[in-house]
């Protein structure tokens, strides 16, 4: 079975924007989101698809800040790229000082790990305490290893704040996407997102397909769920 | 720029798929019945128990059952409506109290963040490694310190062990002070723990409660349990704990061991307890239970093996279940509890336990249960007579619509249906979209309007001419009027039936005062230029649809664009709904949908013949767009052009779009600047989408 997904992942036409290098080298073409639930990844074919998992939580609220780090196992097979995605939420005025929250977004990456993903979205009021979290983070983190955002698609349509973000990548998420299910057929002029696209196995509508997919699946992750979700993608093509 | 953008769009949507549909937060609804918990919660809880659901929360039916057994009291209201507690100041956390407690003490400058969970590299998940106590006991143990530095310095390696490590402090010489070298036996033996090399610390912590000089001896083998927890061995902790009788913190954690090394023994134990008469510590128990319930239903076989053992579990294991086995508990108990779960799950047609539905009192908190899942399970008329004789008195809000929807079910006349489909909505769930106003409700929450099933049938199976009556029909609720004379008017201009569409303007003009100055000059123009200016009307007013709306309906005025683009309507408004979303719903229809039997079949006919025009109406932009762009073709100088040609590109941006929308917008565009480049509307128009 895990030859016929690698199988079904190795022909999956990523092919658009290759002339750029790859923001994210060394991770495959194919990146699951792993969220906090138990999952079992083993199935995967390491050379074809990596995980991006939630390494953790981080909440602020009105300027107090606690990390809640995963709670729930992820096994995967011997090899598999890692990415740690650290997830920030907050309510009320961000903190002034942004050193606590950097060191527990660094603290996702530990051995076995090769980059980091924030997903935060943040609100207009706190874009500048984001830009600041993301230099610092940057600055901390080992330099091989590469920082990755999520973004709302927006922001890399029209909106276009992130556009010095110490960032290597930013991944459009088109889905859940609230207002802005039109901006399905908006380009995407930021630079930093057109190299990677985000989408969830249960909004599968039809959007321009970057060099590198994360893939979000609500439910824990089978190989029938990504064996469907990959033939509609492949339809695309 | 302008021809650069509209290239790019124009190459971009030249390969894009159609029906496009919207996503996201789901949009505010109307909750008719109820889904989770019940919406009377103070009357729930006296046992007043309206209609119990088994998707209800256990708490609920866990109160449910005791009601239902005659053993609910005083305590089952406290604990599903607990007295307000004042909100409590936020405190820092521990692990930060004890960061600023050492600095202030001199401890080295600043460690680094304390992070109290340690990876579990196997499965990349993280668990509590130091828990909130050590950082407690840790400032604590500071404060009565004399001679710090030292003790500070092994205390910061012991807690670097909680997310790294291993860093174990040095012992102390025998030279050394009996206090400072018990407190190290203890920061080592900690660390031990801390960085998982579980046997010595155990032994270790053994070792210190041997030591009759320590300050730790109490705390030694209570910790020693906690290391046997820590690495599954629960008959260890368990002998270990029972040692220590005196040790009220030891009694408890016992209980923890033996649910874990027992679940299934020890869940019978605490259903046993909270199902009693007067249990000890209701909400504790209740609590426990739930929790318990919650983690054992994850484990195959595991809830199964508690429900032989308790008939709490038992019931509401067989009330969350389909099949015949509540029927079968209920011949052999014959108690109300088992009744309506037999009741809840029966095939239609149970003759015996819709005979013992009516022998129950109607004193009795399952009565209305019983009553209700009865008239599911019976024949057209016996189920027509109890429903009507329950809507008769008075009814908790959900029972009333769930028995309007069972009724309206088996409506034979068009008045019946209409009597059930009009409801008062009972709650309201999703999100609120409204950014402009956030305080202010754009709907009236408790004002009688129409649920997804009668939505169902009005939508395609129903011909204009009974929609158009109903718009009449002052007995209804005029949201409900406004909502089908909106959907009517609509479909007389989709359908062309000018005629009609006059006919019924004055009493839309009415309900959506609004919307009158539009209409009458609808009502006045020509025959030649009706059509026309029905569109424009529509333009003018994006909350035109010809799909009536369920619940709240569109939330922004008639007249207003929608920031949601919940504008003139969607591929989506046109399609049947796969399932209903209330589970009430769900459970009067199955997988099935309403079958319509008060319709004449004339009536049917003439519905079967509207319905196709409608479901292959074009999208708005284009419906519209075409039509204006047609008119100005021959009526060039009407007044009314810029502005419909202005209003037909804004639609190919806010409403639902389609390739094809795509070329209206270029051609409006187009002619607007063409022809009318100084107008207002021109300038209003800078791009076409």
């Amino acid at each position: 079975m895990r030859q016929a997904v690698a199988v079904l992942l190795a022909v999956f036409p990523f092919s658009c924007g290759r002339t750029k290098p790859d923001p994210l080298p060394g991770f495959p073409s194919l990146m699951l989101w792993a969220w906090e639930r138990p999952e079992d990844l083993r199935f995967l074919d390491p050379q074809a698809a990596g995980v991006a998992f939630l390494a953790g939580t981080i909440t602020i609220d009105h300027g107090r800040t606690v990390l809640k780090p995963r709670l729930q196992p992820l096994w995967v097979a011997r090899g598999t790229k890692l990415m740690a995605v650290v997830r920030v939420e907050s309510r009320g005025q961000p903190p002034a000082d942004t050193g606590l929250v950097a060191e527990m977004l660094v603290s996702a990456v530990r051995p076995g790990v090769s980059g980091l993903q924030i997903d935060y979205d943040a609100a207009e009021s706190e874009r500048h305490f984001y830009q600041d979290v993301a230099r610092v983070v940057r600055a901390k983190l080992p330099r091989d290893v590469p920082l990755s955002m999520t973004a709302l698609v927006s922001w890399c349509a029209s909106d276009d704040w992130i556009r010095d973000f110490p960032v290597a990548d930013a991944v459009p998420m088109y889905f859940r996407m609230g207002a802005e299910p039109y901006l399905r057929r908006v380009a995407l002029r930021n630079p930093l997102c057109q190299a990677s696209t985000g989408l969830s196995t249960d909004e599968l509508v039809r959007v321009p397909v970057h060099r590198r997919v994360f893939l979000f699946n609500p439910r824990p992750w089978t190989r029938e769920a990504l064996r469907m979700a990959m033939s509609e993608v492949n339809r695309w093509q | 720029m302008k021809v650069v953008l509209g290239a790019s769009l124009l190459g971009l949507l030249a390969v894009w798929p159609t029906g496009l549909e919207s996503c996201g937060a789901p949009p505010l609804q109307a909750l008719f019945t109820e889904v989770n918990q019940p919406i009377e919660i103070d009357e729930f809880a006296k046992g007043n128990l309206g209609i119990l659901q088994p998707q209800f929360r256990r708490r609920y039916l866990l109160v449910a059952y005791r009601y239902l057994n005659g053993t609910a009291s005083k305590d089952d209201q406290a604990y599903l409506v607990p007295p307000d507690v004042p909100s409590q100041p936020w405190q820092e956390n521990p692990e930060q109290l004890w960061e600023r407690a050492r600095t202030a003490a001199g401890g080295a400058a600043r460690v680094p963040y304390i992070n109290p969970y340690r990876l579990n590299p196997a499965t990349n998940d993280y668990y509590l490694n130091c828990n909130d106590d050590a950082f407690v006991t840790a400032r604590q143990t500071l404060a009565r310190r004399q001679r710090v530095e030292d003790w500070l310095a092994a205390q910061d390696m012991v807690f670097k062990n909680c997310s790294e490590g291993p860093a174990i402090p040095q012992p102390l010489p025998a030279s050394a002070d009996p206090l400072d070298r018990a407190d190290r036996a203890y920061q080592i033996a900690a660390a031990h723990f801390y960085s998982a090399n579980y046997d010595q610390a155990r032994d270790e912590f053994l070792a210190i409660g041997k030591d009759s000089q320590s300050p730790w001896k109490d705390l030694g083998p209570y910790l020693a349990a906690r290391v046997m927890i820590r690495v599954g061995d629960y008959t260890g902790a368990e002998k270990q704990l029972l040692s220590m009788p005196n040790d009220e913190r030891a009694q408890r954690l016992l209980k923890t061991v033996r649910a874990k090394a027992h679940p299934v023994e020890k869940m019978a134990e605490v259903a046993r307890g909270v199902a009693a008469k007067h249990p000890r510590d209701f909400d504790d128990l209740a609590a426990s239970y739930t929790w318990m319930y919650n983690i054992l239903s994850n484990r195959a076989g595991e809830i199964e093996k508690v429900a032989a053992l308790d008939d709490l579990t038992d019931w509401i294991h067989a009330f969350q279940s389909s099949g015949t086995y509540a029927g079968e508990r209920w011949r052999s108990k014959h108690d109300d509890a088992w009744l309506v779960a037999a009741l809840a799950s029966a095939a239609p047609g149970a003759t015996e336990l819709i005979a013992a539905a009516d022998g129950l009192s109607p004193k009795s908190p399952g009565y209305l249960s019983a009553q209700y899942y009865a008239g599911l399970l019976e024949q057209e008329g016996a189920a027509r007579t109890r429903l009507t004789r329950l809507l008769n008195r008075k009814l908790p809000k959900s029972a009333r619509n769930m028995m309007l929807a069972a009724r309206m079910r088996l409506a034979t006349t068009w008045d019946d249906f209409l009597r059930d489909a009009v409801r008062v909505p009972v709650g309201e769930d999703g999100y609120d979209y409204n950014p402009g106003q956030p305080n202010v409700k754009r709907y009236d929450p408790k004002g009688p309007t129409l649920d997804e099933d009668s939505i169902e049938t009005l939508r395609t199976e129903v011909p204009l001419t009974l929609l158009t009556a109903a718009v009449q029909d002052t007995k209804l609720p005029a949201a409900v009027r406004r909502n089908l004379a909106i959907a009517t008017w609509t479909r007389d201009v989709l359908l062309n039936r000018v005629d009609a569409a006059r006919a019924i303007a004055p009493a839309l003009a009415t309900l959506v005062p609004v919307l009158r100055p539009d209409l009458e000059a609808f009502q006045k123009a020509a025959n030649e230029s009706a059509m026309f200016t029905a569109v424009y009307v529509m333009l003018r007013n994006p909350g035109l649809n010809p799909w009536p709306r369920t619940g709240f309906g569109r939330p922004t005025p008639v007249n207003q664009l929608d920031h949601l683009r919940d504008n003139w309507w969607c591929d989506t408004d046109r399609r049947s709904a796969q399932r209903f979303e209330s589970p009430a719903l769900r459970k009067i229809y199955g997988q099935g949908k309403p079958e319509v039997r008060f319709l004449t079949a004339d009536q049917k006919a003439a519905a079967r013949e509207e319905a196709p025009s409608l479901a292959e109406a074009p999208l708005p932009p284009v419906f519209l767009g075409e039509l204006t762009l047609r008119w100005g073709e021959a009526h060039p100088n009407d007044p009314r052009l810029p502005e419909a040609l202005y209003r037909v590109v804004r639609a190919t941006r806010y409403s639902c779009v389609d390739p094809a929308t795509t070329q209206i917008s270029k051609r409006a565009f187009t002619l607007l600047h063409q022809r009318f480049p100084n107008t207002e509307w021109a300038k209003k128009t800078p791009y076409w989408f």
